[in-house]
């Protein structure tokens, strides 16, 4: 039985080991070495110097921390929102309201699009489309239909088009999922409904949405953990500026990491949003143990 | 149901849904088409061209920049695409195959730390990657941006395609085993075929992923000796100055954008069922 047991354990270590390794050495090892980076001083010359909390000390001494703090809660805020009722209203119409399923798909594989184009070209994308000059396609229309003066768009509302460049390209994953939720509702339902003189908007009300309560409490979290860490469309549009407007806390540590040579500082950045997230991750660890458990 | 059959009020709600959708679709698409037009306008006088391919074939000037042809750089992005999806492909499937089948020591630890990872966000990591890297010493190497774009992408894919073996009955596995095949000749003459929508939903994410990296060599790769498209794209269209017109830069664009796109309607089907299964998206 032991013999046989140590064999098991040979076969299946052979299977796992080229995955073990990678996770060792690029996951694990690295987290290690964030944590201690951020109690060191640590630049580009890569001296160990243990300075103890100075780096933090040094976040929230900084004026503009409470600025990127504030950027941070307010652009993963509103995305976030913003992401879920856009979710919600294209799986609604792709798949309840929009019955063939065919037709269906050609709208979501267009929501796909801009998920699928790749950072660098969606950038420029932004930046064409919003140039200052009166050549601008986003110009062009908004003196078209009355503007006087052509307007520096990025200059003028940074904040608002990294929001809607973001959300752009996070429709399609949700909308995928709820729409293949909406799926799964019994037709039955609908008809009940129906036949007790229910109206679309009462069926979307009182059947859609509270079939639908888990994905979305789901896709609201799992994106949250998303938009909090990815910065590479903010960092390609607007890189954070003008001045600070669009920093936000991922995107800072970057910055202070790899434009800037202060790994330390950087770490230190990186370990409090790494402390934000794991508590993301235990909720969402525990909504889904809670799903499974009223599925059971 | 039969479109015809069904009731009045439904093929009405459709009729609108459509049209609203249409409405809102056009503006993506028009920006979209307008903007790769540009690729066949010439920026000085407007006329119709195809002088803004030129960089397919050598070098040209702008403004005050010599740009190398395109093809290094195409030649480096297929590389890095290539090993990195059929590694992430193969060593996802090897341990999403043992989590899901096989018993061993640890199994419950590992299974654990594989959920924990799938939620961590790898790129908070990579000021620790760097390092290792550095003392790997394939920092600055191509060969180091792919260890790390398989690892980051490891987790998500490991997960998927163990929870399709795992819908796999055993009973199928298990006359395999009795009919002669060992755990090795069963996995491949057997089980992968049945795992294949899950296999061709993890490559179809490792592809695009790869192919579209831009983070990965901006963080990891100091000089322009190894340029892939995403970079040589984004020296011509940084945030301060913009080197390229953008007649060329939506040629180049469109050359860096066409596999994507081919592959994207190729693979619709299994990219909405992987982003079902949990894919992490791109």
């Amino acid at each position: 039985m032991k013999q046989n047991m140590r064999q098991k354990n040979m076969q299946a270590y052979l299977f796992l080991s080229p995955f073990l390794v990678f996770i060792t050495v690029l996951y694990i090892l690295p987290a290690i070495l964030t944590v201690i980076m951020a109690f060191t001083s640590l630049d580009s010359a890569f001296i160990w110097k243990f300075n103890g909390i100075n780096n933090f000390r040094k976040i929230l001494m900084d004026p503009n921390t409470p600025i990127i703090a504030w950027n941070t809660v307010k652009y993963v805020g509103i995305t976030i929102f913003l992401t879920v009722v856009l979710d919600l209203f294209f799986a609604i119409m792709t798949t309840y309201f929009i019955r063939d399923e065919r037709k269906g798909n050609i709208f979501k594989s267009i929501l796909m699009i801009p998920m699928i184009t790749p950072g660098v070209v969606y950038s420029v994308l932004w930046l064409w489309l919003l140039e200052a000059t009166p050549n601008g396609l986003a110009n062009k229309v908004y003196m078209a239909l009355g503007g006087s003066e052509p307007l520096n768009w990025i200059a003028q509302y940074p904040f608002v088009i990294i929001i809607a460049a973001t959300l752009l390209t996070s429709i399609a994953y949700g909308t995928t999922v709820f729409s293949s939720a909406v799926k799964s509702i019994p037709e039955n339902q609908f008809r009940a409904a129906r036949v007790d003189g229910a109206g679309e908007w009462e069926i979307v009300r009182n059947i859609i949405l509270p079939n639908l309560r888990f994905h979305i409490t789901f896709i609201a979290l799992w994106e949250t953990l998303g938009l909090l860490t990815n910065y590479v469309t903010i960092m390609l549009i607007t890189n954070g500026g003008p001045g600070v407007q669009t920093e936000v806390w991922a995107l800072s540590a970057y910055h202070k990491a790899f434009s800037d040579s202060q790994y330390g500082y950087g770490a230190a950045i990186s370990l409090v949003l790494i402390v934000v997230v794991m508590v993301l991750m235990l909720v969402i660890g525990a909504v889904m143990h809670h799903q499974e458990k009223s599925r059971s | 149901m039969k479109y015809s059959q069904r009731p009045k009020y439904e093929r009405r709600n459709e009729t609108i849904a459509v049209l609203v959708m249409i409405l809102l679709c056009i503006p993506v698409l028009f920006i979209y088409f307008s903007f790769f037009a540009n690729a066949f306008i010439l920026d000085s006088t407007g006329e119709l061209t195809l002088q803004n391919f030129q960089f397919l074939y050598q070098p040209i000037q702008l403004s005050q920049y010599t740009v190398e042809p395109i093809g290094k750089a195409f030649r480096n992005t297929v590389i890095f695409t290539a090993i990195a999806t059929t590694l992430e492909v193969t060593i996802s499937c090897m341990a999403g195959y043992a989590l899901a089948r096989m018993e061993f020591t640890g199994k419950r630890v590992i299974s654990f730390s594989l959920l924990t990872l799938r939620l961590f966000p790898g790129v908070l990591l990579l000021i620790g990657v760097l390092y290792v890297l550095l003392h790997l010493g394939i920092l600055n190497t191509l060969t180091g941006v792919i260890v790390v774009a398989i690892a980051l992408r490891l987790p998500g894919s490991t997960f998927i395609i163990r929870n399709f073996f795992a819908g796999i009955p055993q009973d199928i596995e298990n006359s395999a085993l009795v009919d002669g095949c060992n755990r090795l000749t069963a996995f491949f003459q057997v089980i992968i075929h049945m795992v294949k929508p899950g296999l061709a939903s993890i490559s179809i994410f490792a592809f695009m992923s790869a192919w579209s990296n831009y983070l990965l060599f901006n963080v990891l790769i100091f000089n322009t000796k190894t340029p892939v498209l995403a970079t040589y794209l984004r020296v011509l269209s940084r945030n301060d100055q913009m080197i390229a017109d953008y007649g060329v830069f939506a040629a180049m664009a469109m050359v860096y954008m066409l596999p994507v796109l081919i592959f994207f309607f190729i693979s619709q089907r299994q990219l909405m069922q992987g982003t079902i299964s949990g894919g992490k998206g791109i």
